[in-house]
């Protein structure tokens, strides 16, 4: 039919790295895609909001994926970058390790996350199978809703 | 069906056509009976009457039908003002209130105007209609009478010979509808020197002249023939304008060999001709002229109504104390983006700034520095001013709040019993609008507290000698780039001690604790949440709605603003708040610790100091500091924030004393950096509240600064160090 034509338009996805792991956002949500700047640490922000940046005028915070993914130690290199998203309500600037390239992915290349992985973790969308890579698709409104994020601290603490 | 935009257009007239009811009636309560007050209600209602007619909003027009019958009543000396009118006619305002909030709700149609429709009939004598005309007529009769008396240069009839000028439909609409708008229809007769030569020019420039003052919508004998110079040195006309009737006169008489001006007003519904002694000779044909409607006067009438809109124009030129102002309606939104695009200009002014000390340091004095110098100094001058202006733009004057005020101010006395006089200064004062729109409600509870808690009962106040009125006023003024609203009243104030015994009662706080209180500390116990006044029982429906003191103060701290306020028991209270002319843009105090920019509004910086390191004391573990005779407790940011850093260790340190109303604290600083404007970021909704910090601010280089929240540090800092400042001393 020709609605699922539609459906299966393809996907653009910007791939990154965190923590020696490929991660896939929606292009749709990345507003600019900049080298680190000079952040501005805000007192008793959670570890994971490093501080605020400036883009273009609006203060924006800076999540550390690293850290939120708890993956702890950063190492900052010239491939660091910060991908500013833009999510229902507000505004991100994400750290990430390295940014790749823009794929096209079809939408039947994303599998769904496995049960055991994606119970507490719902801004897993999905699994993209590339070749040898695996690819995680990350639902950037619930990563950064505030009800997850608390969530992902309470886990964090816990661990 | 009418557009959105229209159907603003009209709520927002109506609102305004409320407010100046509702103000002149408060005046005529007041005993301040003028003309202009019951013109002003009359011509308001008038208006209403119209436009809600086109609207189809049939009960409206009704009532104010009928308001506006009354005021004709009224304005005729026919219906005296007496205060079961005043009362009918509050209630009248009432239903319209309530007709405007079915229109701009959700489209019921409940609201009965029936039994306000009855008493305003029964007040005015159930006759305001039938006697319409005659009414008008005689009181246009007297109006003659009176200006013809008093005019001096009024001749007898049989020296001067008068020409008639009969006010046909459209001449009258014309006039009607320029009374409306608060203009002035005049007759004038003037006339020409007999032995004038060329009577055409002396017309020619009598119309020039004449048009400066208005519109001049008829002449007899008509335009054609005065310009052909075909008439008998008299010409008669009607001119529409808004000033006064001297003026116009005076216009006239300015003009050489012109001998002699009658002038009178002409009211709408008057059918009377403008003179009653006739010319014999002439009369008959220029009747006959004016009448035939196709006839280029009658014309000329119906032109003079569509010109009424630019007559606005050139009548503000010569009146400038009446003039009307153009405006245009702007979305507040655009408003908020324009703001934000002028910040964005004065933090790359900044930038520019910097850049050029840079390039001068680098390349020295020579002409490409000149110019760069030059450019951003204009650069500089134009935002100063695009953000002033823009900055006025945004700018309302408070009585857009305070007009709401009288009326329950009134309303409230009377359902206590109390008798007050109430008094409003500086209506004019001007806001930004997102300030006023937040006023309002910590305005009401103040007032709403002055009358219920403060101003005493009559008979108790004539036992204490003191007026039987009690007084309360409502002032907005300029103090430095401040605003201060004070509400002030002379009722019995407020004892400290009583709080206290209340606040122990509620539990709110220890008997041990207020032993070691000061009546200062007490007097702030108002501000704690869930106090109230009121004794237990006694929480009348005016008050204890649940809007505490506490929630006053939130308000207005969340606009920048301070509330203070001084009490003496048995003289009364005046609570004073303290607004900023506009959120967006603040001064502030730029300093550096620990690597990091952060800013103090200008506000509360009180001064800067440069100490060494012995001039520190402890006091109970914690820091304070003298300062002319004051301790003040100190705190350092990397303690406030959880920092590592705070890594000057000189002999001198540099201290920013800052305060907010009694209580000071001094800050430690590593450099400072200077004064600056900046514009206020909001850290967004993400990281929300953060204490310590009131927002964000972009510098020049493009780095975000911390603006420190003053307000929550002193507050803090100064309930525990109160404790250890009255133990220091």
């Amino acid at each position: 039919m020709a609605a699922e034509t539609s459906v299966t338009t393809d996907l653009q996805i910007v791939v990154f790295s965190v923590s020696d792991q490929f991660w896939g956002i929606d292009i749709a949500s990345v507003y600019e895609i900049i080298r680190l700047e000079k952040i501005t640490p805000i007192p008793q922000a959670p570890a994971y909001v490093e501080g605020v940046i400036n883009i273009r005028g609006q203060v924006v915070p800076a999540v550390n994926l690293n850290v939120l993914f708890s993956a702890g130690a950063l190492e900052r290199t010239d491939n660091s970058r910060m991908i500013v998203v833009e999510t229902e309500h507000n505004k991100f600037a994400l750290i990430v390790d390295a940014v790749y390239e823009v794929r096209k992915i079809s939408p039947d290349m994303i599998k769904p996350a496995p049960a055991a992985i994606s119970q507490n973790q719902q801004y897993l969308q999905g699994i993209i199978l590339d070749g040898e890579k695996l690819i995680v698709l990350v639902n950037l409104n619930k990563l950064m809703s505030k009800r997850d994020m608390r969530e992902l601290k309470d886990m964090e603490q816990l661990a | 069906m009418f557009s959105d935009a229209e159907i603003a257009i009209f709520q927002e007239e109506l609102e305004e056509k409320l407010q100046i009811i509702n103000d002149n009636i408060l005046l005529l309560e007041q005993q301040q009976v003028t003309p202009e007050v019951i013109q002003e209600i009359f011509r308001a209602a008038h208006t209403i009457k119209g436009s809600s007619a086109i609207m189809g909003y049939d009960k409206m027009t009704e009532l104010t039908h009928q308001i506006e019958s009354l005021f004709d009543e009224i304005r005729n000396n026919r219906l005296e003002i007496t205060g079961e009118l005043v009362d009918v006619l509050f209630e009248a305002m009432d239903t319209l209130t309530a007709l405007k909030e079915e229109i701009i709700g959700d489209g019921t149609n409940n609201t009965d105007i029936a039994p306000v429709l009855a008493k305003i009939k029964q007040t005015g004598h159930g006759n305001c209609d039938a006697n319409n005309d005659t009414a008008d007529n005689q009181a246009a009769a007297g109006a003659m009478h009176s200006s013809r008396a008093s005019g001096p240069d009024c001749r007898p009839a049989d020296k001067t010979p008068r020409l008639n000028l009969e006010i046909d439909e459209a001449t009258e609409d014309v006039i009607r509808e320029a009374e409306i708008r608060g203009y002035f229809a005049y007759g004038l007769q003037i006339s020409i020197e007999p032995d004038c030569q060329m009577k055409e020019v002396r017309a020619f420039l009598l119309f020039e002249t004449l048009e400066q003052a208005g519109e001049i919508v008829r002449t007899n004998p008509p335009a054609e023939e005065l310009q052909a110079g075909r008439f008998d040195n008299n010409i008669a006309m009607i001119i529409i304008s808004q000033s006064d009737m001297d003026q116009v006169k005076n216009l006239a008489l300015s003009i050489a060999e012109i001998k002699d001006v009658y002038i009178k007003l002409i009211e709408a519904n008057n059918k009377m001709p403008l003179e009653e002694y006739h010319n014999g000779e002439s009369a008959p044909e220029q009747l006959y002229a004016l009448k035939q409607s196709d006839s280029p006067v009658g014309n000329q009438a119906v032109q003079g109504a569509s010109l009424l809109k630019n007559l606005s124009d050139k009548t503000a030129k010569d009146k400038p104390e009446k003039k009307t102002i153009k405006t245009v309606r702007v979305d507040v939104e655009k408003l908020d983006v324009l703001m934000n695009l002028v910040g964005e200009l004065v933090i790359d002014r900044t930038r520019l700034e910097r850049f050029v000390d840079v390039f001068e340091s680098h390349h020295g004095a020579d002409e490409l520095v000149d110019d760069i110098l030059e450019i951003s100094n204009h650069l500089g001058q134009v935002t100063t001013d695009l953000q002033d202006e823009i900055m006025k733009a945004r700018m309302l004057p408070v009585a857009q709040v305070f007009n709401r005020f009288p009326r329950m101010v009134r309303d409230i006395a009377h359902k206590l019993g109390k008798d007050i006089e109430f008094i409003i200064d500086g209506k004019e004062t001007e806001l930004d609008r997102n300030v006023i729109e937040v006023i309002g409600d910590p305005l009401i509870h103040l007032l709403r507290n002055s009358i219920d808690h403060g101003i005493e009962d009559p008979q108790e106040r004539q036992r204490l000698g003191k007026p039987a009125r009690g007084l309360l006023q409502l002032k907005a003024s300029y103090v430095e780039s401040h605003i201060v609203i004070t509400v002030k009243d002379d009722g019995r104030g407020i004892d400290a001690q009583k709080l206290k015994d209340k606040a122990i009662r509620r539990g709110l706080i220890s008997e041990e604790q207020s032993q070691r209180m000061g009546d200062r500390e007490a007097l702030d116990l108002i501000f704690l949440s869930g106090f109230s006044t009121v004794e237990e029982g006694n929480v009348s429906d005016i008050s204890g709605r649940g809007v505490g003191m506490d929630i006053v103060r939130t308000q207005i701290e969340n606009i920048n603003g301070t509330v203070e306020y001084q009490t003496t028991p048995g003289q009364g209270t005046r609570f004073s708040i303290k607004l900023p002319l506009t959120l967006a843009i603040i001064r502030a105090l730029m300093v550096e610790h620990g690597g990091m920019t952060y800013a103090f509004p200008l506000t509360y910086v009180v001064e800067t100091l440069n100490l060494s390191r012995s001039d520190i004391k402890n006091v109970r573990h914690s820091e304070v500091i003298v300062v002319r005779g004051q301790v003040h407790p100190l705190k350092r940011l990397e303690d406030i924030f959880c920092l590592e850093t705070g890594s000057n260790d000189g002999r001198k340190v540099y201290v920013v004393i800052v305060g907010s109303a009694d209580r000071k604290l001094g800050l430690v600083v590593d450099k400072l950096i200077g004064e600056q404007e900046i514009v206020i970021k909001s850290l967004g909704s993400y990281l929300g509240q953060v204490e310590g910090l009131s927002g964000a601010a972009i510098l020049g280089d493009g780095k975000v600064s911390l603006i420190v929240d003053v307000r929550s540090l002193v507050r803090s800092a100064g309930s525990e160090e109160a404790f250890a400042y009255a133990a220091a001393n």
